[in-house]
């Protein structure tokens, strides 16, 4: 009991008093048909309380794996966590009972989907299903839960008449505004949001992050936020991670990440979005395929598409190094690529 | 939903006089001669002659049809069996409590056994409660059913001599071996049918949503999935109920029960017109009844399918 106090103190004051959410070398593989994909491959990262972390990455790169693994929601099987630590107020989450689990999803942390249009059940109507969180965490009679129910609509600008209308009767963009309503519904102290606007057309993707953005203001929540838009992570984000092939290949606030981009992936995703002022007509992609993560290359697993690399990309770990103060990259030409960003700059 | 209901209650008249239309033909066409199997092969052509004038058999099929469809739709009557006399509606109303009983309670233990089998088959997906699960499964759509009807009899009445082997003197007590008999090739269907239902309904997102919630795995199985999951189930019982409504030949063989499926087959066998077209006729409005019946299950599980009965019903408040 000590000893877990004790840690607990340990690692409260390692990383530096505030820190809310820390994961450390997480991994996760998934089993299919006699093969093992690795769909996270060792990720750390730490968020203090209040602050957003924005996880970009292409499709498949293991961004929304690290969220349900910080949940334990991921089917199994076929996923199965091997290995690391995910301390959420010094509580390692990945050794927690169940039950415990129970309490913590939904009350503590809470995640928003990518697609609104599946994850609400269709058979029950949107007022029962926020009356279940009230029901678990905070144990409200109908009553009650039904006024708070309420209340969260009219703040998601869900008119709260619709209380027993069924999902399908809502637009997609007023699904996810329920859905958040629900994540919300007991001011968790983490919000995980899964690509939340992805599945919405533009103008309702800006109305919805900016309600989240309020809200998370408002509660002083944390949030990771998982995202493949540039522009989205611009606009929440404090720090960022870029993940590729289920690592995290740079970190940093967010500032130092859009201003020195160092990471040739990175530069790569930056360079990629089309520019207003040029006169480019063509788009520029990085070139290749994200990697099959059953057959990860050896080395830098950016290495086949990485216009820089050389021999000692192609073996061995790379190790994340920091070249500026709070800014991190997994590149063994980080120094040179740094050199070369300054030059153009 | 009520006007829907009327809707489809006055939809089964139509269906009930083609199906008496199309039977009276098909009988018409058929071979056989009920006045030769009434008086023997020994009967001379004088007696035959008379026999087919008694029952009205040497008129013209319009004529006849007519007779048939005018007695049905005026007088309700279905008209009195070649065999023994008695109006068919009489022995059909006699008859129909025991096939339902059977039906019935041989369904209620098909679900009631085979949707839990079947969803701790996916909730234990490939685990070895899949596997008892799905043997269980295997076993009961492959055992015959008079088999597996003789096999009960030999344990339950003979050795262990605690239940009646046949007929149905001993009130709803000989109904417990056939309807267990009955109930096994329902019960391998549905547990199947539950199990792949519920194995694409667990990956659904709005599953992860619930367990994102907190919720305990219990309530996420059997609130969230379950419901989703049933519809197909929903389907395939009502189905092999309707059709046990026509009468389980076999079973009711096999423990001697005059059910429907006995009165049918007797009356084909005898080329009794009157009986067998009062069966089919019956068991066409039964049919549709359950049909209807398994509609209304189907809105009362999934709301998206009440909202379309709902708006077809709005739609025709509209028009007026």
């Amino acid at each position: 009991m000590n000893e877990a106090l004790d840690s607990k103190r340990e690692i409260r004051s390692e990383a530096g008093g505030d820190t809310l959410l820390s994961v450390r070398n997480l991994e996760v593989i998934y089993t299919a048909s006699g093969q093992v994909i690795r769909a996270v491959n060792g990720v750390s990262f730490d968020l203090k309380r209040g602050q957003t972390l924005g996880l970009v990455g292409e499709t498949g790169a293991g961004k929304t794996t690290i969220a349900k693994s910080i949940l334990r929601i991921l089917p199994d099987p076929p996923a199965k966590i091997v290995g690391g630590e995910v301390r959420f107020e010094g509580e390692d989450l990945l050794k927690a009972p169940l039950k415990r689990m129970g309490e913590i999803r939904g009350k503590k942390i809470s995640m928003v989907f990518q697609d609104p249009m599946t994850a609400l059940n269709p058979v029950l109507t949107i007022g029962e299903q926020i009356e279940e969180v009230y029901k678990l965490h905070e144990k409200l009679n109908h009553q009650k839960a039904a006024e708070r129910i309420a209340e969260m609509l009219e703040m998601v600008g869900i008119p709260s008449e619709r209380y027993n209308e069924y999902p399908h009767q809502f637009s997609g963009g007023m699904k996810q505004r329920i859905v958040i309503a629900m994540a919300l519904s007991c001011n968790p102290d983490l919000l995980l949001a899964d690509e939340p606007t992805t599945a919405l057309d533009v103008t309702i993707q800006a109305q919805i992050l900016d309600m989240i953005y309020k809200l998370k203001q408002e509660h002083n929540m944390s949030m990771i936020m998982i995202t493949h838009d540039l522009g989205v992570i611009a606009e929440v984000c404090d720090e960022v991670a870029i993940v590729y092939a289920g690592e995290i290949i740079e970190k940093g606030s967010k500032e130092e990440i859009f201003d020195y981009p160092t990471h040739p992936y990175t530069v790569g995703l930056f360079n990629s979005l089309p520019s207003l002022n040029s006169e480019e007509t063509r788009l520029k992609p990085i070139p290749g395929m994200p990697p099959d993560a059953s057959d990860l290359p050896e080395g830098c697993h950016f290495h086949p598409r990485c216009a820089y690399a050389t021999e000692e990309c192609r073996s061995g770990r790379i190790e994340m190094t920091e070249i500026r103060p709070g800014h991190y990259c997994r590149c063994v030409h980080a120094a040179d690529m740094e050199a070369r960003q300054c030059r153009i700059s | 939903m009520g006007r829907y209901i009327i809707k489809r209650l006055l939809m089964i008249i139509p269906v009930a006089l083609g199906v008496t239309v199309l039977i009276f033909t098909i009988m018409y066409f058929t071979p056989g001669d009920p006045a030769t199997i009434i008086l023997g092969s020994n009967a001379s052509a004088e007696q035959l002659k008379q026999k087919n004038a008694e029952l009205g058999l040497d008129k013209g099929y319009v004529q006849r049809l007519a007779d048939y469809m005018g007695n049905l739709i005026l007088k309700q009557d279905l008209g009195k069996s070649y065999m023994n006399n008695r109006s068919v509606s009489g022995d059909i109303m006699e008859r129909f409590p025991r096939t339902l009983t059977i039906a019935f309670f041989s369904i209620l233990i098909a679900i009631v056994i085979g949707i839990p089998l079947g969803i701790a088959a996916a909730v234990n997906h490939y685990k070895w409660q899949d596997s008892i699960a799905m043997m269980v499964a295997l076993f009961g759509v492959s055992m015959p059913g008079f088999w597996v009807a003789l096999m009960l009899v030999l344990l339950f009445a003979l050795k262990l001599a605690l239940l009646p082997a046949m007929g149905i003197g001993d009130g709803l007590r000989s109904y417990i071996l056939p309807c267990i008999a009955c109930s096994f090739g329902g019960l391998a269907t549905i547990a199947r049918q539950t199990r792949s239902s519920m194995l694409e309904v667990i990956r659904a997102d709005y599953i992860v949503t619930a367990r994102a919630k907190g919720q305990v795995e219990r309530v996420v199985i059997y609130k969230h999935a379950l419901r989703n999951a049933l519809i197909p189930v929903v389907t395939d019982a009502v189905t092999s109920f309707g059709l046990m409504l026509g009468g389980a030949l076999v079973i009711e063989t096999v423990f001697s029960i005059p059910g429907l499926g006995v009165y049918m087959v007797t009356a084909i066998n005898s080329r009794d017109y009157p009986a067998i077209q009062g069966a089919v006729i019956f068991m066409s409005i039964v049919f549709s009844l359950v049909m209807l019946l398994m509609d209304l299950i189907y809105a009362f599980v999934d709301p998206r399918i009440k909202s379309q009965y709902q708006k077809s019903k709005r739609r025709i408040g509209d028009a007026k």
